[in-house]
């Protein structure tokens, strides 16, 4: 029952976000070209289920309508940014493959970005989803509404969300996007308008929660609201916690300078984190480089008691959602 | 430019209206069987009413059936009365009575005048059709024929006048517009002076009306 379907954008959609740390869920409608957020929502996490375990995904009303963009996070998904030659005899699907080289049951996509002068290479963002997750997330759409309308990675989702505000200026500086997850956080790089680098580093905010908790002496729901308030600053936490993770930044933003020969001039930051003030300010900090907080309804219409009262301050949590849902609304 | 990969396979797309196709293929099914439960129900009713209504019927039939015979024999019977009685009607409509014509006569009789035979019939004849296919159309005709003689020498006056008044009996409806004198001549057996004479005397043609044919009883 697809034949009718088609490829045409729909006018209601709600994208899910399946991530670890919940289920986000934001529902955006179309009407007369203008796009308007009606809803959403952080729910508890989908638990995974075995095979053949086709348990209903309940929604709030509000939230249910007859399609949803579906986003998965976590930390089996890979996407990466490949610069593949232009060789006659070997698609790119084939490079993609090799050099992915996953062992298992994967779903592969790539989307080419390759920039107006490079010439005989084809510079693409592949990723690669696990066939078990991605039906996981599937089987609980399996049956009634909403039915799935598109399947992305959650990192991805928001990196098109980011492209659809800031980050789809024709600059001739770099600007930077850093999503981060609960297991691992995504650095992208943008230059024009178009990924120079992609990476993802170890760990990720669950680090952070695990550290507060250690620290304070304090269960993970204590952990994750002394977070969210921000009344303790945190900065040496995080300094502590995600070394690595600020390194790997340090050296990708160096790389991409010097590669790109641009000038990186700003952080734009979403996921889990941001909720807490002192994130951006120490990676500002640490990098040099003024850091902002990415609100991914910068731009939409939102309507009236759309975001419930206890998800203000966590907006950036819904980028990957909104992203999704944005990318099936505005389709093809 | 925005970059998106949709790894959802074509196929896994699904149909997904404001209600499923499984609830609306599930409405639909119940419904039809619905429909033909009530389809059912009511065609059950109806025959149960129909068949309720045929036993009263019939039970009341059974109660009346002697009663319509009887009527029915009763209409027969009164319309072949009926029919008979027309028919009575209808000779008494051409029928002359004897009586009455003797009153009549007897008034204009002159008395120079003696009867010496009168002789009055009243004949039903068939006059024959001028086709086969035609029935006889019977009618009556009254006839009289007088036979008498006269007294005094002006016989051929008073047989005259006699024949002149016999016409205009009954007028408007003369009995016997046609009157002739067969004959007139004196009788010397009877005396000087005397004259027998002889008149034929006929009415019109009376057609016999046709009774009505009786009622045709009529079933209850």
């Amino acid at each position: 029952m697809t034949g009718f379907l088609g490829e045409r954008p729909r006018h209601d959609l709600v994208g899910l976000d399946f991530g670890a740390s919940g289920l986000k869920a934001v529902r955006l409608t179309r009407a007369r070209e203008k796009i308007q957020l009606v809803a959403a929502d952080i729910l508890p996490p989908v638990p995974r289920e075995g095979a053949g375990d086709r348990k209903r995904l309940g929604l709030p009303a509000s939230l249910l309508t007859s399609y949803a963009a579906v986003c998965i996070g976590g930390a089996r998904p890979a996407i990466r940014l490949l610069d593949l030659p232009v060789a006659a005899g070997v698609t790119a699907e084939e490079q993609i493959q090799q050099q992915f080289n996953l062992a298992g049951d994967f779903r592969l996509g790539h989307f080419p970005v390759t920039p107006p002068g490079m010439k005989g290479t084809l510079r693409t963002v592949a990723v690669a989803l696990p066939e078990e997750e991605a039906q996981a997330a599937l089987q609980r759409l399996a049956v009634g509404s909403p039915a799935p309308w598109s399947l992305e990675l959650s990192t991805l989702a928001a990196l098109g969300a980011f492209q659809a505000g800031p980050g789809g200026g024709t600059s001739e500086d770099a600007i930077g996007l850093v999503d981060t997850g609960v297991s691992a956080s995504h650095v992208y790089i943008l230059h024009q308008g178009r990924p120079v680098l992609i990476r993802r580093i170890e760990p990720g905010g669950a680090a952070v929660i695990e550290r507060i908790r250690e620290q304070f002496d304090v269960d993970e729901a204590m952990a994750a609201d002394v977070l969210q308030t921000g009344a303790i600053d945190l900065s040496a936490i995080y300094r502590d916690t995600l070394a690595t993770f600020f390194k790997q930044l340090t050296i990708s933003r160096e790389f991409a300078e010097r590669h790109e020969r641009c000038r990186m001039i700003r952080w734009y930051l979403t996921g889990g984190l941001c909720v807490n003030a002192f994130w951006s300010q120490t990676i500002a900090e640490v990098s040099g480089l003024p850091a902002t907080v990415w609100n991914p309804m910068d731009g939409l219409a939102v309507a009236p008691h759309a975001i419930p009262e206890r998800l203000r301050g966590q907006e950036c949590r819904l980028a990957a959602a909104i992203g999704a849902a944005l990318g099936g609304i505005q389709a093809p | 430019m925005r970059i998106r990969i949709d790894l959802l396979a074509f196929s896994e797309r699904r149909q997904q209206g404001p209600v499923s196709t499984r609830f609306a293929l599930r409405t639909t099914v119940l419904t039809l069987i619905l429909a033909v439960i009530l389809g059912a129900a009511w065609l059950f009713f109806i025959s149960h009413t129909a068949r309720s209504e045929i036993q009263t019927k019939e039970s009341a039939w059974r109660d009346m059936e002697p009663l319509v015979k009887a009527i029915r024999r009763l209409r027969g019977r009164n319309a072949d009365a009926q029919a008979f009685l027309n028919e009575l009607d209808a000779w008494a409509e051409v029928r002359q009575a004897g009586h009455v014509v003797l009153e009549h006569i007897q008034r204009v009789v002159p008395a120079e005048m003696q009867f010496v035979r009168l002789e009055i019939r009243d004949d039903i004849t068939a006059r024959r059709p001028s086709s086969e296919a035609e029935p006889a159309r019977p009618y009556r005709q009254f006839r009289m024929r007088i036979n008498g003689r006269t007294a005094g020498e002006r016989s051929e006056d008073t047989v005259a006048r006699f024949l002149l008044a016999l016409k205009d009996i009954g007028a408007p409806n003369r009995f016997c517009p046609s009157v002739s004198l067969v004959s007139l001549q004196s009788d010397p057996q009877a005396g000087a002076g005397f004259s027998s004479f002889e008149i034929n005397a006929e009415g019109e043609e009376r057609p016999l009306r046709h009774a009505a044919p009786p009622a045709r009883a009529k079933a209850p």
